[in-house]
């Protein structure tokens, strides 16, 4: 076909588009994986059994999953398009990662040497690893059905910050379940599971996010 | 980082929104404002401001240059064609500054204007205006020709053609995911580079590959054919009347003027002239025959 004719024929029917608000699918889509999430929580692990009585530590580690999501939020919204400049926005997540681990560190050495290893790692090798990258995959499907259609050009960057948002998106919803309260545990358990839904979403982002 | 505090608003505001507040609330009370006959809230992108050049010394402006040319040498200056009080300036300058900064001015100049007339005929064709699609594809598919061609240098240019085609389907189609506050030089040559970069992955070669069995094409003996080509001549010409001969070697392969070569084989200037006509038709019907043997 000729490029002339295919011009044509793409001018031919030319109708009026508003172009979408900045991101308003994208967050349509995050909600719906947030309440995915939700649903996940409460029909495969259930709420934790006292809810009510450590209702301040579930939204302590909410609001540092929400913190995560917040850093990664401007890296999937830049990403997502054609547009790239999304290096600044980077700044913010080396930020919350070091703050946390370093948050973590200053915790452990001040815990007795007794109970540090138990304080870090619960018991045995951290359930949320596993988990939190599980209920992220609902997350991550919502996001992609938008994502997609908003023509991502850097697909192993988009890939990962699709990756880190759902991974933030799940860790609000796990932590109604998780039951260890830890402020270590937290701040380098959730961190590194949401750093590894990052690293499975820039390895899979490059098939998943073709168009 | 100029996007930065529009997303930090947006990030703020809208995750407060998924929490607290319905979040299709504000798009729709925008609408209702954009219909109610306010004026549209969102800032005139900077593409469309107006581009003032001005000249160091005299601290003259000139307005928005339609073309900018020159620049690139160091002592050479440049031009900008200016519209200014609805008539065409054209301003030359001479170098009084380090070239380099009056070069990134003029490329700066030429980006801009380029942006700023995408940026209008993009503008226009999202409002439905199909003259001004037709004519953004159009000044589009010439880019991405030279963009696309420049990077498959190697091999059969209707893969470049083929990649202009689906860069243009790829922009008319995801047109409504383009936000009309950011540059559109910028979102256009994403999308052209991720079509190439497809390319590659699915065909698993890069720009400068070439399939095996055409492999003696790029090394064609061209230095031999040069060579090959005087050898020809000088065995065709032995099939001339030596007259017709000596005076196309003379005139034709030697460079001699027609009164030097007359001078020197005693014959008429005329003589000579009739002959190189003679010499050189009958060598073109030589070489056909040879041809079509």
């Amino acid at each position: 076909m000729k490029t002339e004719a295919l011009i044509e024929s793409l001018a031919r029917d030319v109708q009026p588009v508003r172009s979408k608000p900045f991101g308003l699918h994208l967050d349509t889509a995050g909600a719906v994986g947030l309440a995915l999430a939700f649903l996940g929580v409460f029909f495969v692990y259930g709420v934790r059994s006292d809810l009510s009585g450590s209702m301040i530590a579930v939204f302590a580690k909410a609001a540092f999953c929400f913190a995560g999501l917040v850093v990664a939020a401007p890296l999937l919204y830049l990403l997502s398009r054609p547009n790239i400049g999304a290096r600044a926005w980077l700044a913010p997540v080396f930020l919350l990662s070091a703050v946390s681990l370093g948050v973590a560190a200053i915790v452990l050495v001040q815990t007795p040497p007794e109970t540090r290893l138990h304080a870090w790692i619960d018991a045995g090798v951290p359930a949320c690893l596993q988990r939190i990258p599980l209920l992220a995959v609902p997350v991550a499907a919502a996001l992609l059905f938008v994502v997609r259609g908003l023509a991502p050009t850097r697909l192993t960057f988009a890939g990962a910050a699709l990756g880190g948002v759902a991974g933030a998106i799940a860790g609000i919803a796990y932590s109604w379940f998780c039951p260890v309260d830890s402020i270590a545990y937290v701040a380098t358990w959730y961190l590194a599971a949401i750093l590894l839904c990052a690293g499975i979403g820039a390895v899979l982002g490059r098939w998943l996010l073709r168009w | 980082m100029r996007q930065k505090p529009e997303i930090w608003m947006r990030v703020a505001g809208t995750s407060a929104a998924a929490l607290v507040v319905p979040q299709m609330v504000a798009p729709r009370w925008e609408r209702f404002l954009q219909k109610a006959g306010e004026p549209n809230p969102r800032p005139t992108p900077r593409s469309r401001r107006s581009i003032t050049l001005r000249c160091p010394t005299t601290s003259a402006a000139w307005g928005f240059p339609a073309a900018v040319t020159g620049g690139r040498e160091p002592d050479a200056g440049f031009r900008a064609d200016c519209k200014k009080d609805g008539l065409r300036w054209t301003s030359s300058v001479q170098m009084s500054t380090p070239h380099h900064s009056w070069r990134a001015l003029a490329v700066g100049a030429r980006v801009s204007s380029i942006e700023a007339e995408l940026h209008d005929l993009m503008v226009r064709g999202l409002a439905g205006d199909a003259a001004a699609h037709r004519q953004l594809l159009d000044l589009l598919s010439t880019q991405f020709r030279i963009f696309f061609q420049r990077r498959l240098r190697v091999g059969d240019p209707s893969y470049a053609e083929d990649l202009v085609q689906e860069t243009l389907i790829a922009i008319h189609s995801r047109r409504d995911s383009y936000d009309p506050s950011k540059p559109i030089t910028a979102w256009v040559y994403a999308i052209a580079r991720y079509k190439m970069i497809d390319y590659f992955r699915r065909t698993k070669t890069t720009g400068i590959s070439v399939p095996v069995d055409q492999i003696g094409e790029l090394f064609s003996s061209e230095r031999a054919d040069s060579t090959d080509a005087a050898r020809d001549v000088a065995s065709l010409l032995h099939h001339l009347p030596s007259k017709q001969r000596i005076a196309i070697q003379l005139v034709k392969l030697e460079d001699l003027s027609v009164r030097e070569a007359a001078t020197r084989t005693g014959m008429s200037e005329s003589d000579i002239k009739i002959s190189i006509h003679r010499g050189i038709k009958k060598l073109s019907a030589l070489v056909a025959k040879g041809d079509r043997s």
